[in-house]
């Protein structure tokens, strides 16, 4: 490259900023790609948080994420059930709720009906199971005006388009008391109607939705208590999927399902990988070439080739419908090859000098190989958890009823088909994150065996 | 037999016992039962007859069939290497020498470790006719305006940079890093000003593609499946950068050192290098891909009555569907004919990706 | 070919209180088509200062030039250097002529292809490769892959060709082949040609110039016999020569015009090399090399000997100083008839003796 006459014309600064400009660009495209992995759960987790996640899709400035509603809906789970957190509503219970309403200069106000519905909360299956509602024990005082504004603008929708207008408003409170004694309710619905013209500027608590074109303000609840309100899909997750027999939430039964078969699966898995990859790697005895090849011959093979065979089996031993069919239906090849790899790798004196010692393989097999294996075992085991944990198609063969069998997965494709179509999609989202929580945290505390080598070093070849 | 030798054999068999019995039980008798069904009428309650090579001859002729072998095939091969390309693309990005790695490798990799069946979902809302795609493409429909502006004002004020460099003798590239930041913020601001003066126009916008609903097909899939690849591959590609991450440790340094010297530049030494030196991770990540996405079950399930039958359907959900769908009875002659072909597919391909596709060594 | 200047070049590792200073305040010319040689003791910073001038490392201070272009900032590639790697570093999928013929694209890109396989073929020739121009690395033996590392160096005709211990995984035998050949290339190529090993006999026997470093600074420059007959430190005096030169601390007694005498244990050595005036104090030290030393019954320095090594040609006493307890080797020619625990008698020829002063080698201009 003999290029010296052009070179020593090129200051030393056009190549530093070179190095600079290349860093950026890396940089760059490192948080784009971040942005797109973290931001679509970011999203999706805002979007469960929506009393609709389908409306204004691109909207993040929402009731639930303001922080005046989180003070209100805690003040008013303390007046209603001296429950800051849950809310409720039992007799003794009185709430203070405001609303604020303005019209234009040439109108009048008209006084707001206040109405409690009698309401069944949510459309899932415990609203089926709801007996008791907050419109028999409670009592609406007459609103009285606390506060007189003569100079305000509002925001006027007429259709999609927003109109600003100016005027004067008037605040009303009123309070809503629980007569005499009763059963604690869990929400208190209420229903504020008023002239069309007549515009809701503010209240205690952003409305759920409004109805009949702008008339009707409507609460879900008006005593959720702040993570009631904040994560009420999340609550009603847990609280509608119900068992129609036992009332016990679903969705808890699904969690432990999901649990102990994961958990007996994992521990399965160790013992036969262990064993098998074991022998396979470091006993020669006869058929040890078939085996082998018929090992990952297996894997090959989707699941749907065997499953029918598979179903059958559990079907004639009874075992349909427990969590033992989906515990024992395992063919561990995968991880029997990963600890096969990795027992191949010791070095043969390991082995002499315990046969020396006059250890039988079983024994070498624990003394000495096991505890050398926590890295491939560490492998297996998060591998195992997660692949457990997600299992979903031969989990929704043989789990098919009574609805409280179910693991999560399955759990959910029943959530989503029985809300999905009703589009009541912030609670299939919530149903979502909550079942990856035990996930994310078996992550985080085994974080540092994801670097990839063991599963690396585990595959290669 | 020598004394040794027994007590070998009978260890060795011992330890091995309990994973054949699982071999043995569930993979080979299931196997050999599911050939068996596949020439009989079966339906899980009555006696099986047999029938020959009928349940074949009427698959070949079942439109669904067909319909589902095209999709799966097609469904393997985007996916495969669309998530190859893009897992190895990362890899290398953050192998690079950057601060806060670990950082960057733990977002990267949170797309993995949530529940599949949970992010199906996600995926499905985000979907959905007024879900979160539609709607955010709207927002940018309507400043499409300003998306002309700005790359009306990059290239011009890129074009001037360069023409002043060169002007002044220094032999800057066209796409020099350094220029096109100066000419990415000069943009920025450009466009910031335009909007604050209102001097464009802003339609109000309503996307609503049917990203899941429609029957029709982009090139050999449906539009349904097209949306899932893109949500498969947001699920896979982090695991397998983790593998090429892994492999990449083991490329030795000096071979890129060597190469800088040699004058390569950096993509040059990714395929001359990077590409070769990891054949072997290659060759098990596309076996192990083309071996999952054959397979895909769950998003088809999951998205039920979203979408229609056909527009989501693949050989693994058919042979389900024959067996166990709300509609009639079961189907089990079918449904084990149609796991079988899958079954051959699957060995077909992984064998002709060994013969003619990337191999175990370069 | 190039001539190379390092004018104050500094290298720093990390930040703050963890920060390595490895290369201080390096000055350097190397002149056109020179055969230079880094030495020292691992970790001394040879291999960084390579590793700078090669491109591979920044340079944290300081001014590299190639001839009269300030070359800091620029790439290898565009610094025109060829690098042969300890680990030789060939591409393990490629064959040898593709090794070699690697860099051929990038760098000569005004090369038609006739040309480059003509280069390729050329190189392959001088260093004995053409049978094996189609065989892969992984089939090579430990000598013809560090032939090939040559070659793919060479075949592009860089202006400096740099080796990072090249012979350092060889063995005995075919280290001094190598090393004949590579002295062989430098006459036929004329190349600039910097070395980096720790070897100092590699670096006696290649050199144009020998630079001796020493925890990150040079500790002496020159032609390989200037640095064995005047080393400019203590630590030059030590490293070049085998076996080491002999330190023994001595105390300075009365120096005057003409002489200065000094004190060494119980007794007094006095040398015809004077010291200048302004040197009183300090702590001084006598270098005598093993092979100056011969035994002498009628001297009255008197060392006990510990062991004795017959090596046929030579014989090597060690012996100790019955007073001052420091360790001396002495080289005698032939066999000599001594056993151990034997007391025998040294003297040593008077400008045989290097004096030094706090490790610095006594001149007449200063210490």
């Amino acid at each position: 490259m003999r290029q010296s006459n052009k070179l020593s014309s090129i200051p030393e600064s056009y190549y530093k900023r070179r190095r600079w400009a290349k860093a950026a660009w890396v940089y760059s495209a490192l948080l784009l790609i971040a942005t797109i992995t973290l931001g679509t759960f970011l999203i999706a987790f805002m979007a469960s948080l929506k009393d609709n996640a389908l409306s204004e899709p691109t909207n993040f400035n929402f009731a639930q994420v303001r922080p005046s509603n989180w003070v209100s809906s805690m003040q008013l789970g303390l007046g209603g059930n001296q429950a800051p957190f849950f809310g409720g509503f039992s007799p003794g219970a009185e709430l203070t709720f405001s609303v604020t309403y303005a019209v234009t200069n040439d109108q009048t106000f008209s006084i707001p009906v206040i109405k409690i519905p009698r309401r069944r909360p949510g459309t899932g299956m415990a609203a089926t199971l709801t007996t008791d509602f907050a419109a028999d024990y409670a009592l609406v005082s007459e609103p009285k005006i606390i506060e007189r504004n003569d100079n305000v603008s509002y925001i006027f929708k007429r259709g999609i388009k927003n109109e600003s207008k100016q005027g004067k408003s008037v605040t009303w409170q009123f309070s809503i008391r629980y007569l005499g004694d009763g059963p604690v309710i869990d929400t208190v619905p209420l229903d504020i109607t008023t002239p069309r013209e007549q515009v809701l500027i503010n209240s205690s608590l952003d409305p759920s939705r409004f109805e009949r074109r702008g008339r009707v303000a409507s609460w879900v609840n008006v005593s959720p208590g702040v993570i009631g309100y904040v994560f009420r899909s999340y609550v009603r997750v847990w609280n509608e999927s119900v068992s129609l027999e036992t009332g016990k939430s679903m969705f808890l039964s699904w969690t432990y399902n999901s649990f102990i078969i994961a958990l007996a699966k994992v521990l399965l898995t160790v013992f036969i990988a262990c064993s098998a990859g074991y022998a396979l790697a470091r006993m020669n005895f006869s058929g040890v070439r078939s085996i082998f090849l018929l090992m990952i011959f297996s894997m090959t093979i989707p699941g749907q080739v065997t499953f029918i065979s598979n179903y059958e089996i559990f079907n004639k031993l009874g075992l349909l419908n427990t969590p033992w069919a989906v515990i024992t239906m395992l063919v561990a090849s995968g991880q029997v090859l990963i600890m096969k790899q990795f027992f191949e790798k010791f070095p043969k004196e390991l082995e002499e000098a315990a046969l020396v010692d006059g250890a039988s393989p079983i024994a070498i097999l624990w003394h000495v190989f096991l505890p050398l294996a926590k890295p491939a075992l560490a492998s297996i085991i998060i591998l195992g958890f997660q692949g457990a944990w997600n299992d979903f198609f031969w989990p929704m063969v043989v789990l098919t009823s009574p609805a409280d069998i179910y693991t999560l997965p399955v759990g959910l494709l029943s959530l989503r088909n029985a809300y999905g179509v009703a589009g009541d999609w912030s609670l299939i989202l919530a149903g979502s994150f909550l079942t990856t929580i035990p996930v994310l945290i078996v992550f985080i505390i085994f974080q540092k065996h994801f670097t990839g080598n063991n599963i690396g070093t585990a595959v290669k070849g | 037999m020598s004394m040794k030798t027994l007590q070998r054999n009978f260890y060795g068999w011992l330890l091995v016992l309990p994973f054949v019995i699982t071999l043995v039980v569930f993979f080979v008798f299931a196997l050999i039962r599911t050939v068996k069904y596949s020439f009989t009428d079966y339906d899980l309650f009555s006696e099986a007859n047999f029938v020959g090579i009928n349940n074949y001859i009427n698959l070949l002729t079942d439109e669904l069939f067909l319909r589902a072998t095209i999709n799966t095939i097609s469904f393997s091969l985007v996916v495969t290497i669309i998530q190859t390309m893009l897992a190895l693309g990362l890899a290398v990005l953050l192998n690079s020498r950057i601060k806060a790695k670990s950082f960057f490798r733990t977002a990267f990799y949170v797309p993995s470790i949530l529940s599949s069946a949970s992010v199906t979902l996600i995926f499905i809302w985000i979907y959905q006719k007024n879900g979160f795609l539609n709607g955010f493409i709207s927002q940018l429909s309507e400043l499409s305006s300003y998306f002309v502006l700005g790359l009306f004002s990059l290239a011009v004020v890129q074009l001037v940079q360069i023409a002043h460099q060169r002007f002044i003798g220094l032999p800057t590239k066209f796409f020099d890093p350094l220029l096109a930041l100066i000419s990415m913020i000069t943009t920025i601001i450009v466009i910031i000003i335009v909007s604050k003066l209102g001097l464009l126009e802003t339609t109000t916008v309503k996307v609503a593609v049917n990203w899941l609903g429609s029957r029709d097909d982009f090139g050999p899939m449906p539009v349904t499946l097209w949306a899932i690849t893109i949500q498969n591959i947001y699920t896979t590609v982090p695991t397998i950068m983790l593998l090429f991450l892994a492999g990449l440790q083991t490329i030795p340094h000096d071979l890129y050192e060597a190469a800088d010297i040699d004058g390569a530049n950096k993509w040059q030494q990714l395929f001359h290098i990077t590409i070769p030196q990891l054949a072997p991770v290659t060759f098990v990540v596309i076996t192990l891909g083309i071996i999952g996405t054959l397979q895909m079950f769950d998003q088809v399930a999951l998205l039920g009555t979203s979408s229609p039958l056909e527009s989501r359907i693949t050989l693994a959900y058919y042979v389900y569907y024959q067996a166990f769908s709300d509609s009639g009875t079961p189907n089990i002659g079918a449904s084990s004919a149609a796991a079988l072909i899958l079954g051959i597919i699957t060995l077909c391909i992984v064998f002709l990706q060994n013969k003619f596709g990337v191999k175990e060594k370069s | 070919m190039a001539q190379l200047t390092l004018t104050k070049i500094n290298k720093t590792y990390g930040e703050g209180q963890e920060s390595h200073h490895i290369i201080k305040d390096a000055q350097l010319s190397i002149n056109n088509q020179e055969f230079v040689v880094f030495v020292g003791p691992s970790g001394c910073g040879k291999s960084t200062m390579l590793r700078m001038i090669a491109g591979l490392e920044d340079i944290s201070s300081g001014e590299l030039k190639f001839d009269d272009d300030i070359v800091n900032e620029l790439s290898p590639a565009e610094r025109g250097v060829g690098m042969v790697f300890q680990s030789y570093a060939l591409y393990p999928h490629m064959t040898v002529r593709e090794n070699i013929a690697f860099g051929l694209k990038y760098t000569r890109k005004d090369w038609c292809k006739k040309q480059k396989m003509a280069a390729v073929e050329e190189v392959a020739d001088i260093l004995e490769l053409t049978a094996l121009l189609d065989r892969k690395p992984s089939d090579m033996s430990g000598g013809q892959r560090q032939r090939v590392a040559i070659g793919r160096a060479l075949v592009r005709q860089p202006r400096v060709f740099l080796l990072d211990e090249p012979l350092s995984n060889l063995d005995a035998a075919m280290r001094v082949r190598m090393r004949a050949k590579i002295a062989e290339f430098h006459k036929k190529f004329q190349s600039t040609i910097v070395y980096v090993t720790h070897d100092q006999v590699e670096a006696m026997t290649l050199a144009d110039k020998v630079v001796v470093l020493n925890d990150g600074n040079i500790e002496q420059v020159g032609p390989p016999l200037e640095l064995y007959h005047h080393p400019k430190t203590e630590f030059v005096a030590k490293f070049i020569g085998s076996p080491k030169m002999n330190i023994i601390k001595v105390d300075l007694l009365e120096k005057s015009a003409t002489s200065t005498r000094f004190s060494w244990g119980n007794h007094s050595v006095t040398t015809q090399k004077v010291l200048p005036s302004t040197l009183t104090n300090g702590q001084f030290s006598l270098g005598i090399r093993p092979e100056d030393i011969s035994l002498d019954s009628s001297s009255d320095i008197e060392v006990m000997v510990e062991n004795v090594e017959f090596l046929g040609a030579e014989t090597n006493l060690l012996c100790r100083c019955s007073t001052s307890g420091e360790e001396m080797l002495i080289r005698c020619n032939g066999t000599v008839e001594v056993s151990l625990g034997q007391a025998v008698n040294i003297s040593f020829p008077d400008d045989s003796i290097h004096l030094f002063c706090d490790g610095k080698a006594v001149s007449i201009d200063g210490c």
